[in-house]
């Protein structure tokens, strides 16, 4: 309990929790749309106003748990709510309140049948999300973890495109299978440690062969999904179905589960394990950057294309955590952020091309360059970001993560260019056939320019682009505290288990 | 002043005639001036020297003019844009 | 900055800047007040003396207001030519056009009130680049290229001059503007002065001026026909006086330009060549260095000014008018357009020095000076291309433009008339100050930079001038038909980078171009295809491999799903059945292990 600060007064991370729950339980009793509509916005944007404190209040210093809040729960099996957070968790907090709003707002005209259902699952889906990054309890972080599946599989089942009803599906058996196993582990750590309790996991002297297990585990889970290769196939499939909304959260959230769950878990409950199996790991990530920069390429449906250029950017996600050093890991970290906002506002775009084509083909879409300049002015600065372009935000993460491999190993460096050299190839080559085009376009003429909403919706994603891009210092002096205080914590385990080996011999 | 360019358009003759006394006049005129503040021996002793500079000097302008001109300085005014487009075309 | 100076390049860029927003009856008396306000500027400026307007630049410290007599004076006629100009230009409606003017006049306002190089840079590529503007209005079939022309061949001034500064810099350590050591040259003193020397157009860096003057457009031409000689003339009294070359370079300029001048068909072609012959006698006399002789070049360029912006202002009626300007296609004018007729004459007997007009008072002072210090090979020729100034500007003109053979078509006849009021009061202006400065150059004299002790109205002097002009005017009409016009233009050294600059295009497009698409179209064959070709395998693996993994468990356990559900068959007895034959074989089967 010494590694929490505990939050006096106005139980701030309850709150933000909950909020949105006890928001979307108002809406079962009211049926007009455009209430459901605008109750939403006003709840998630609450929320989000309401997570400033947590920036405003957060010590950069502390290595500890703030904000930090425990409660009894059950008792009898010492499963208590526990709830905190660190400069690692932090920042994913304010994606997650800070993008639910413009999911709102995107999903004004997109989504007209059964407004109000959809709003409901967004907003306990804000709960789930938000509760996974905080919780500090194996128990209660799974029951968040599994929440948000149904949600999500109805958010794609019910509002998503021709192929939902396989698509959503797939993804909720394929998340499910993953997790089940991650229950498994969690039972044994239980067992072992007598609490569920995860900072007092962390640093215990298991057993290689128990580690290894749970780790795996813990893997099988994490990649599905985060997704690493060869466990991705639910991504193109769930992203190219769901609504905007969907696909936004679907990106930029969802999946920063998973490498949170990597970095959170992986590492300090299971650190041999994590010793034994980062070099395959890491393969498997730059396996994951240069097959989804491959794929991405083939791709003629935008979505899909944007789908599988995730599979590569998480790729560069998880060879900064498994390099194990403080740039690979502040890199990842800030990296997950960067992907947030940059293949949200991707996404976000895509979306506004589909309200007015009704296509996510990439030959209908091709030309609109001289109908929409406001919208191609963002689509070309999310681009830009998308590949790395020195200025934007992705170049800040990539470029710690590849310096942190560099560190490492560097073959490993060597092989993840090509991965960057395709995503600039398949990222321009979306970016010239939207904006230009050739000579046979479709007559575009009818289409519309931006409007007043779908501008105020873009315009903070591109604000951090560049803000992250140009000044990432704020930024990374939130998570460096953590980050080196984990690794730090890591150093001592490697030494206590040379001098170890040392005595045994 | 049209009117007095007409009167003496239509008296040509007279004109002519009147101008060729005044150059007359002028150049008799300049013997009777005081050479002393010229620069050059030339100045000095020569009459009427800057009656026959002037002719002379003007004379050999126009004839130098006319040479240049004729041996290819004056070049028809599509010159430039002749060679250009010929070039393109190639 | 030190109360009392006042910088008139301030007042004309912000009025340039401000222009735009005045619109409507408000504009006509804007136009004319902000170049009169700066001339006021000068006026006040002209009772100071000293540097002023002090700034400290990283290390150097830069003189905005440096004045003596030989920078007031050239300053009050810039000033001056600034209120003339604009107010001939009155009633053009593009605002862009005076602005350029104005920035224009402002950089050369600022090239001769610096002290300092660094700021004598700006104010001096300033010029170059509002100038330009003034050729691309004209908006003609060749103003674009011409204009581009004159910006390549100024920045390239520019930058010898630059690197002139550079270099002058590193040997000196300072970059005060003043008199070069002209009696031991180094690198940079020649690179200096030929930065100078070719935007004073001097022989052979000259060929910008007459296409560039002529494709101006009618009221441009009479702003940049005073500003970049004159101020380069200034720059040149300013640090090149005594440098001896320049007095053969002015020689040669003088005459050249007199050549060509004879030859010329287009009207304001001629009187651009006529620049490039009279700056030529200013630029000699800068050579010739003494007190006279700078003197003479002063008062020559006051006179220049005046009237050439005369010459300029009338034959830009006729262009403005009928839109034509060449002989061949003018002529017998004096009857539709007497006024400018009459304005045009005044600026041609003054560029004649014919009595009383205003080069009487300066030409003869730049001759002067050259045999009192035995030059007086350069006297000689500069007094025979006095002559040929003459002819063309004070015979051949005025002859062909308003007399002799009427070669006007029909509608060029119709549209001839006298110009608008303002540029007939701009033209009034200009000819009272030729007269003025003429019969009475004693206030021109008070302003120059040494003191003077000549006098222009004597005998000897009038009598040389009649002979002069008598007997030239005599051969012209003896040999008229010599100096027929035709229409032809007069090839230059121009010829040489302007055929240099089609080789050069010739060697990107042809061999160049080839290498290029020979590379490009290796990279889409070899490159793309191969990556997109790889790139469609793997979104296939993805597909029917992996997926097909995963799909294929899916449809596995749904067969078999669909296999067993045939084992329900909704009768209760059935299932009773398989329920207590399942127990039973569990019980045996846990007996028989007890047993055992």
């Amino acid at each position: 309990m010494d590694l929490l600060v505990i939050k006096e007064g106005f139980p701030l991370l309850s709150f933000l929790i909950f909020f949105p729950l006890a928001g979307s339980l108002v809406l079962l009793f009211f049926h007009g749309e455009e209430f459901a509509r605008r109750w939403a916005l006003a709840i998630t944007s609450l929320t989000a106003l309401f997570s400033i404190p947590l920036l405003t209040g957060f010590d950069a210093a502390s290595t500890k748990y703030q904000f930090a809040e425990a409660y009894k729960w059950i008792p009898q099996f010492h499963i208590n709510y526990i709830v905190g957070m660190d400069g690692i968790s932090v920042l994913l907090v304010l994606l997650t309140t800070f993008i639910m709003p413009f999911c709102v707002l995107a999903s004004w005209k997109y989504i007209q049948k059964r407004v109000v259902q959809f709003m409901f699952c967004l907003l306990v889906m804000e709960t789930s999300m938000i509760g996974v990054f905080v919780a500090l309890d194996f128990i209660l972080f799974y029951v968040f973890w599994e929440f948000m599946l149904i949600p999500m599989y109805l958010l794609i089942a019910i509002w998503g495109g021709p192929r939902k009803a396989y698509a959503s599906i797939k993804f909720f058996l394929y998340t499910l299978a993953g997790s089940v196993l991650l229950l498994v582990a969690i039972i044994a750590l239980y067992l072992k440690s007598g609490s569920f309790f995860i900072p007092e996991m962390m640093w215990q002297p298991y057993s290689m062969t128990f580690q290894v297990l749970v780790f795996l585990a813990f893997f099988l889970a994490f990649a599905i999904k985060v997704p690493m290769f060869p466990f991705h196939t639910w991504l193109p499939a769930a992203h190219v179905e769901a609504p905007t909304a969907g696909s936004v959260i679907l990106a930029s959230i969802l999946l920063k589960m998973g490498t949170y769950g990597l970095l959170r878990f992986c590492l300090p409950i299971t650190p041999d394990a994590t010793v034994l199996l980062a070099q395959p790991i890491l393969w498997l990530s730059i396996a994951g950057i240069i097959y989804g920069g491959f794929t991405a390429l083939a791709q003629h449906d935008m979505k899909k294309l944007i789908a599988y250029s995730s599979v590569g950017h998480m790729g560069f996600v998880t060879l900064g955590i498994f390099v194990l050093n403080t740039r690979g890991v502040e890199g990842a970290i800030l990296q997950m952020i960067n992907h947030g906002v940059t293949t949200g506002g991707l996404f976000l775009c895509v979306g506004m091309i589909y309200e007015r084509t009704h296509s996510r083909e990439l030959s209908l879409a091709s030309g609109v360059g001289k109908y929409m300049p406001w919208f191609v002015t963002f689509l070309a600065f999310f681009s830009l970001s998308s590949f790395g372009f020195p200025g934007t935000n992705s170049f800040i993460g990539e470029f710690l993560v590849l310096a942190g491999t560099f560190e490492h190993n560097i073959f490993l460096a060597l092989a993840a260019i090509p991965g960057a050299v395709l995503a600039a190839a398949y990222m321009l080559r979306m970016l010239q056939k939207i904006v230009w085009g050739g000579t046979n376009n479709p007559d575009q003429s009818y289409l519309k320019d931006l409007g007043i909403r779908e501008i105020i919706v873009l315009t903070p994603f591109l604000l951090f682009v560049f803000w992250i891009g140009l000044g990432p210092q704020p930024f990374i002096d939130l998570m460096h505290g953590s980050v080196t205080h984990l690794l730090d914590q890591f150093q001592t385990w490697q030494q206590h288990g040379q001098v170890a080996s040392l005595l045994l011999k | 002043m049209i009117a007095i360019i007409k009167y003496l358009q239509a008296r040509l003759k007279t004109v002519v005639v009147v101008c060729y006394a005044l150059l007359a006049v002028t150049a008799a005129s300049s013997l009777l001036v005081d050479t002393h503040h010229a620069h050059s021996w030339v100045e000095q002793h020569v009459p009427c020297f800057w009656s026959l500079f002037g002719f002379a000097a003007a004379a050999t302008i126009i004839g130098v003019a006319r040479w240049f001109g004729r041996s290819g300085i004056q070049a028809p005014t599509d010159f430039y844009t002749r060679s250009q487009s010929s070039e393109e075309e190639a | 900055m030190t109360p009392g100076f006042i910088h008139p390049s301030l007042l004309l860029i912000g009025g340039a800047l401000l222009l735009p927003f005045i619109q409507g009856p408000l504009r006509k008396p804007y136009l004319f007040l902000v170049p009169l306000l700066a001339l006021c500027a000068v006026a006040l400026n002209t009772t100071l003396s000293g540097t002023f307007g002090l700034f400290q630049f990283m290390d150097w410290q830069l003189v905005f207001g440096r004045i003596d007599k030989l920078s007031t004076v050239f300053a009050l006629i810039m000033a001056l030519m600034a209120v003339i100009g604009t107010l001939y230009g009155l009633k053009v409606n593009r605002a862009g056009e005076h602005m350029a003017a104005w920035f224009y006049a402002a950089g050369s306002l600022g090239t001769i009130y610096c002290g300092d190089y660094l700021s004598l840079f700006f104010f001096w590529e300033m010029m170059a680049f509002a100038s330009v503007f003034l050729i691309w209005f004209r908006r003609g079939p060749q103003s674009l290229q011409v204009g581009y022309r004159y910006l390549l061949i100024h920045t390239i001034g520019g930058i010898i001059l630059l690197a002139g500064i550079m270099l002058r810099y590193q040997a000196e350590g300072n970059i005060t503007f003043s008199l070069l050591d002209v009696t031991h040259p180094q690198p940079y003193t020649w690179l200096i002065m030929i930065g100078f020397a070719l935007n004073a157009a001097v022989v052979p860096l000259h060929s910008w001026l007459p296409e560039a003057y002529s494709e101006a457009s009618f009221n441009g031409a009479v702003f940049l026909c005073a500003f970049t000689t004159k101020t380069a003339v200034y720059t040149l009294a300013r640090a090149c006086a005594g440098m001896e070359i320049l007095i053969v370079l002015g020689v040669i300029m003088a005459l050249y330009g007199v050549i060509y001048a004879v030859m010329e068909n287009d009207i304001r072609k001629l009187l651009a060549w006529s620049i490039v012959s009279q700056v030529g006698y200013m630029v000699a006399a800068i050579g010739i260095g003494t007190e006279m002789a700078i003197n003479g070049a002063v008062a020559h360029a006051v006179a220049h000014i005046l009237y050439k912006s005369l010459l300029f202002m009338g034959t830009g009626s006729v262009l403005y008018m009928t839109g034509k300007s060449k002989f061949t296609e003018l002529g017998g004018l004096y009857a539709k357009m007497p006024a400018t007729f009459f304005f045009t004459m005044i600026g041609c007997l003054s560029i004649s020095a014919a009595p009383f007009f205003a080069a009487w008072a300066s030409k003869s002072m730049i001759i002067g000076a050259g045999f009192e210090h035995h030059i007086s090979w350069a006297s000689w020729l500069l007094m025979f291309g006095a002559t040929g100034t003459f002819m063309y500007n004070g015979l051949k003109l005025p002859y062909f433009l308003f007399f002799g053979k009427n070669n006007c078509s029909e509608e060029t006849w119709e549209a001839a008339g006298d110009p608008p009021w303002n540029m007939m009061i701009a033209m009034t202006l200009g000819a009272t100050l030729c007269i003025v400065v003429g019969t009475a150059p004693g206030f021109l004299y008070e302003l120059l930079p040494y003191h003077v002790e000549y006098n222009p109205h004597t005998m000897y002097h009038f009598m040389e001038t009649l002979q002069l002009l008598g007997f030239a005017a005599l051969a012209f009409f003896l040999f008229k038909k010599a100096v027929e016009p035709v229409d032809r233009i007069c090839l230059d050294i121009d010829w040489v980078y302007r055929k240099a600059g089609c080789g050069f295009l010739w060697l990107v497009k042809k061999p160049l171009q080839a290498i290029d698409t020979g590379w490009g179209e290796a990279y889409r064959v070899v490159g793309l295809s191969s990556l997109m070709s790889m790139s469609r395998f793997w979104s296939w693996f993805d597909w029917n491999a992996i997926d097909g993994v995963v799909d294929g468990i899916a449809r596995l356990v749904r067969g078999i799903g669909s296999k067993v559900r045939l084992l329900q068959s909704g009768q209760i007895q059935i299932s009773l059945y398989y329920a207590f034959s399942l127990a039973a074989v569990l019980l045996i089967t846990f007996i028989t292990f007890q047993l055992l």
